[in-house]
């Protein structure tokens, strides 16, 4: 009887005390089929264009038992050669894919994707002469509207890595995940959730009965863009039409050997001054979204094609040239430095008032006589000289409400900052003291330039610095976003809007939408009077034929519709004027870096004074703002108001004299 | 167990000599009831599972099982009518027909896993092991009965030297578990039948050194001392695919009865049995179904009923008329009592694993028609008291 009662106490133990859970259990007897849910679209303003959607693909998998058999068997001997045959590979590919350890044992492995139609006939009407391999069919991300459209906004997918299961344990090994741009922002929106259907598996994997347990899985949302693909897609074309024009013509600056603009990459921006909705945002170089991303990253991370993947609106750091007169108009006034109506004259040189008596040309001669509205107009380098050379005085006497009121007026309308757009975006610099001293310092400690004392770094903060400020040049960094942003806020009346890109989350099963609100960053004031002058500033640097880029907008019908603008013409090259090199007679332009080129458009509306859109256009090494962006933003304009035919961009790229 | 009501003889005395008051109703029960619960459990264990060709099993095993179960109660009832004391006579035969048999399976026999432990008869399987276990406690009862009060050394030799025979014709099937069962019955039967005392002694040193020098001696492969040595270092940590054979089956079978827990997972609902996740669990393993599907309610009832059996076999072996019945029963108490602890031991990971059927209860025709016929035997005793 004592063995009955040790017996009974073992079972005791064992079942009752040590009883084994049902997630042991389950760990051994159920599997888990993942079948991933369509990813979302990617749709444009209307909801009607899809962007970004899924494409079936059809591959050919072989089960396990064809991958655990034998190289030798006679299951492999006599299938192999027929299978290598029927998809067109040699046959060691094929043994050299079975045997792959990318899958698991009881895995089944791709052989080949997207096979062509003749490869899914034969299988489909004789799939028995092949046993253990399979057509199916998968969902691949694609770009069915234009393979190059947007695709920095748009962004890009790819597959999980490690790190990515790591940070989303609800992922799948063989699962997609956005990349960048929409698709990276978006990605926890578009990509659903798996179906998981649990089943019963023996020891030796194979699936036993019906399924025990089922999760079903929700389809992806689908995100509605704000970009218009009609006139997204004329942006990219106007944009890429300029540069090939930039390209063809000779550097003003360097007339004496006849050179042409690099011109290797520009962006425009078109935003809705009364909401900050983006409705096309363009970046050149392109790059087709449909490309293997993967396996050509490397060629389109790289210099020789210009970083196709940056996203120049958005990352792109500019200095943004008279573009910035916006600002230091304001800043001006506002410190009692110029009155509206205020004269000067521009001889095409300003001698700072300073110790060494520095002399800061205008690299498009005198402007003559000018007030507020003339020295926008005609871009008066020498007017805002001036001013920025008063108010470093000013804080240089420790008046710092005056001495930085362009860095307070800049940062008020969103300069310096990050816009909070939905894309990877830079921040910009607006420097001042603090900041040089910053900059020195770490300068010093990255081993670039010998220490200063912080004092003496402090002291760093020189006339020239806040002179070159009031033209938009010297340290100013900012991308056309924010520039587009700025001249937003000053077409509306102050408000600054965080730039939307998204507008809606729809899910698709019963269209029930998330709306993603337009934002305010903040409100800048503008005084009246102030806004008048330079809005009729703005107005005259297209109309009037003193104007920037009045050559650009010759023949635009003014009378129907109300366009007005800013040129800018940005150096990059410090010392332009020594950067040839000749070695043996021959020129050398390595050195020689052409100038930014930006026009900033307000056009549009029911209201003159408050123009319902803004363009920003940059060419990098394109020349002045009024010869090569200035007419690309035109076409954009008409585009936009849906004027026709669009005016070439040869036509009307030509003359004009100032920056 | 108290449910049940007993017929005892004391307050039947009016009815002594009728059939019905003299057959131990309660040991019949008792064991028709856990061959029936095996059939449930052959039933639940197999159904779902597929041949090696593919095909499902269903009812394939219970229904072979079922006619081993219906040709048991005939041979039980044969050996229950037919009078067991001519066995006391007899007993060479039976034994001497047994020899060739063992010796031909070792030869002409299929086996698994190493063993060769029966012949193929057109569809069905004769294991004659099973057999011998039964004709062997007859024969050492029959010798000892023949020469009560007599067992000195040179006789006690002779019965050693009978049991000897089949023992090593079973381990040479490589049979280690049959073997044992055989010695512990054999054993049980000489202590009764008045082994001295220094006898015993010097039978349990020479069989444990036999024990031992067969273990170390490499008469066996290492998988099979691996078999029984394997409970002894159970390593939880262990992951599956680490683990052999046997250390896998003990994980498994473990596992399976630990799900049941109090209540089971219900029949037909334990999914480590549904999904054939315990090796050899109709046959050997067949306790483990039980554990899982019919939790501690089912285990300890199962444990009752064998209880029962080995009870009322004892009771019958100590009021029984006659020295060889006695002899007989307890030879076949102890061969019960033995499996049971072993198998259920051995699926709970409190003995080494050795191929040794559950009575009664476990997949096998051969077995279920012998100890059928065991009890028929047992029955029979009883009945001529």
């Amino acid at each position: 009887m004592a063995l009955f009662c040790s017996l009974l106490a073992r079972l005791w133990f064992l079942q009752v005390r040590d009883s084994t859970t049902d997630v042991q259990i389950n760990s051994e007897t159920v599997r888990t089929v993942r079948t991933d849910s369509p990813r979302g679209q990617i749709l444009d303003r209307s909801g009607a264009v899809v962007l970004a959607g899924n494409r079936l693909v059809w591959i050919v998998v072989a089960d396990p038992t064809l991958r655990a058999a034998d190289q030798k068997s006679a299951l492999r001997k006599t299938l192999v050669p027929k299978i290598a045959a029927l998809l067109g590979e040699a046959p060691a590919k094929v043994t050299h894919d079975l045997d792959s350890r990318r899958n698991g044992p009881l895995e089944t492995v791709v052989l080949a994707e997207d096979v062509s139609p003749s490869v899914r006939t034969t299988l489909a009407e004789r799939g028995r002469d092949y046993p253990h391999i399979a057509l199916q069919a998968i969902s691949e991300r694609s770009y069915p509207f234009q393979l190059d459209f947007a695709p920095q906004v748009l962004g890009y997918t790819g597959p999980v890595t490690k790190e990515d299961l790591l940070r989303h344990p609800d992922l799948g090994r063989n699962d997609t995940i956005g990349r960048s741009g929409i698709e990276g922002v978006y990605d926890s929106q578009l990509r659903g959730t798996p179906s998981l259907v649990d089943v019963n598996v023996n020891p030796a994997g194979v699936v036993v009965g019906p399924p025990v347990h089922r999760v079903a899985g929700k389809p992806g949302h689908n995100v509605q863009l704000t970009i218009d693909s009609s006139i997204q897609k004329s942006v990219q074309q106007s944009l890429y039409a300029g540069i090939l024009v930039a390209r063809s013509e000779n550097d003003e600056d360097l007339s004496k050997y006849t050179v042409k603009y690099r011109a290797p990459a520009g962006s425009a921006v078109v935003l809705d001054a009364t909401n900050g909705d983006v409705v096309a945002m363009a970046s050149y170089p392109t790059y087709d979204n449909s490309a293997n991303l993967g396996a050509n990253y490397d060629q389109l991370a790289s210099a020789s094609l210009h970083y196709p993947l940056i996203n120049r609106a958005t990352s792109g750091l500019y200095a943004p040239g008279s573009t910035f007169k916006l600002i230091t108009a304001q800043a001006a006034i506002e410190t009692g430095t110029r009155g509206i109506y205020t004269t000067i004259n521009d001889n095409g040189v300003y001698i700072a008032n300073s110790r060494d008596k520095q002399r800061f040309a205008s690299p498009g001669g005198g402007a003559g006589t000018v007030d507020l509205q003339s020295a926008l107009t005609r871009s008066s380098d020498v007017y805002f000289y001036g001013i920025g050379d008063a108010l470093w005085q000013r804080w240089n006497a420790n008046d710092l409400a005056a001495g930085y009121a362009i860095q307070n007026v800049a940062r008020a309308f969103g300069f310096g900052a990050k816009t909070k757009v939905d894309v990877d975006e830079a921040r910009g610099v607006v420097p001042d003291a603090k900041w040089r001293a910053d900059f020195v310092h770490a300068q010093a400690k990255a081993g670039i330039e010998p220490y200063k004392s912080h004092e003496a770094a402090y002291k760093g903060w020189q006339p020239g610095d806040n002179i070159l400020l009031g033209v938009g040049q010297g340290d100013l960094l900012v991308t056309p976003l924010q520039l587009a942003d700025a001249y937003a806020a000053f077409a509306n009346g102050g408000t600054v809007w965080r730039p939307r890109l998204v507008s809606k989350v729809i899910d698709p099963r019963d269209g029930s939408a998330r709306e993603v609100a337009p934002q305010v960053l903040g409100k800048a004031t503008i005084p009246a009077d102030v806004r008048n002058a330079m809005l009729a500033g703005f107005h005259g640097v297209v109309t009037d034929s003193k104007g920037t880029a009045a050559q650009a907008f010759q023949g635009f019908p003014f009378s129907q519709y109300n366009v007005n603008g800013k040129t800018g013409t940005a150096q990059v090259g410090v010392n332009k004027k020594n950067c040839v090199r000749v070695t043996a007679g021959v020129a050398n332009f390595d050195k020689c870096i052409g100038d930014t080129s930006w026009f900033v458009g307000m056009f549009g509306g029911s209201d003159p004074q408050h123009p319902k859109y803004v363009v920003v256009v940059n060419v990098e090494q394109g020349g002045r703002g009024g010869r090569i962006a200035a007419p690309i933003a035109r076409q954009i304009i008409e585009k936009v108001m849906r004027i026709t035919p669009l005016t070439p961009i040869t036509q009307v790229a030509t003359g004009g004299v100032h920056p | 167990m108290t449910a049940v009501v007993t017929p005892r003889p004391t307050r039947a005395v009016g009815l002594r000599s009728s059939f019905v008051a003299r057959v131990d109703w309660l040991l019949l029960f008792a064991a028709a009831g856990i061959s029936a619960l095996g059939m449930l459990m052959v039933y639940s264990s197999t159904k779902a599972h597929v041949f090696p060709n593919g095909s499902v099993i269903g009812a394939y095993y219970v229904r072979r099982q079922g006619l081993a179960f219906a040709i048991g109660l005939g041979a039980a009832a044969i050996a229950m009518a037919v009078d067991y004391r001519r066995l006391r006579e007899l007993w060479p035969f039976a034994y001497a027909a047994t020899l060739p048999l063992l010796l031909l399976v070792r030869f002409a026999g299929q086996g698994r896993g190493g063993t060769t432990a029966w012949f193929n008869i057109g569809p069905f399987q004769f294991q004659p092991s099973e057999l011998a276990k039964l004709v062997l406690v007859i024969s050492i009862a029959g010798y000892c009965h023949q020469h009560v009060g007599e067992l000195d050394a040179w006789r006690l030799g002779v019965a050693l030297a009978l049991a000897a025979l089949p023992m090593g014709l079973v381990l040479a099937q490589n049979d280690l578990g049959t073997m044992l069962v055989m010695g512990v019955c054999v054993i049980a039967v000489l202590v009764v039948a008045g082994l001295r005392p220094v006898h015993l002694l010097v039978l349990f040193l020479v069989s444990s050194s036999v024990l031992g020098v067969l273990l170390v001696s490499g008469t066996f492969e290492s998988y099979r001392l691996d078999r029984l040595t394997g409970f002894l270092h159970q390593d939880a940590s262990k992951r599956t695919q680490d683990l052999s054979d046997s250390e896998y089956s003990l994980r498994q079978s473990q596992t399976a009865i630990a799900h049941g827990g109090l209540e089971g997972q219900g029949l037909y609902k334990g999914q480590l049995t549904q999904l054939a996740f315990v090796p050899e669990q109709h046959t050997d393993f067949i306790f483990t179904a039980v554990g899982e599907e019919l939790g501690f309610g089912g285990g300890a009832l199962l444990l009752g009923l064998f209880a029962i059996v080995v009870w009322r076999t004892w009771r019958i072996a100590r009021n029984a008329d006659d020295y060889f019945g006695s002899l007989v029963a307890i030879g076949l108490v102890a061969m019960f009592a033995f499996q049971v602890f072993e198998n259920m031991g051995m699926t709970m990971g409190m003995m080494p694993i050795t191929g040794i059927p559950l009575p009664f209860m476990s997949y096998g025709g051969s077995a279920m028609i012998a100890y059928w016929a065991a009890l028929g035997l047992i029955l029979g005793i009883r009945y001529r008291r």
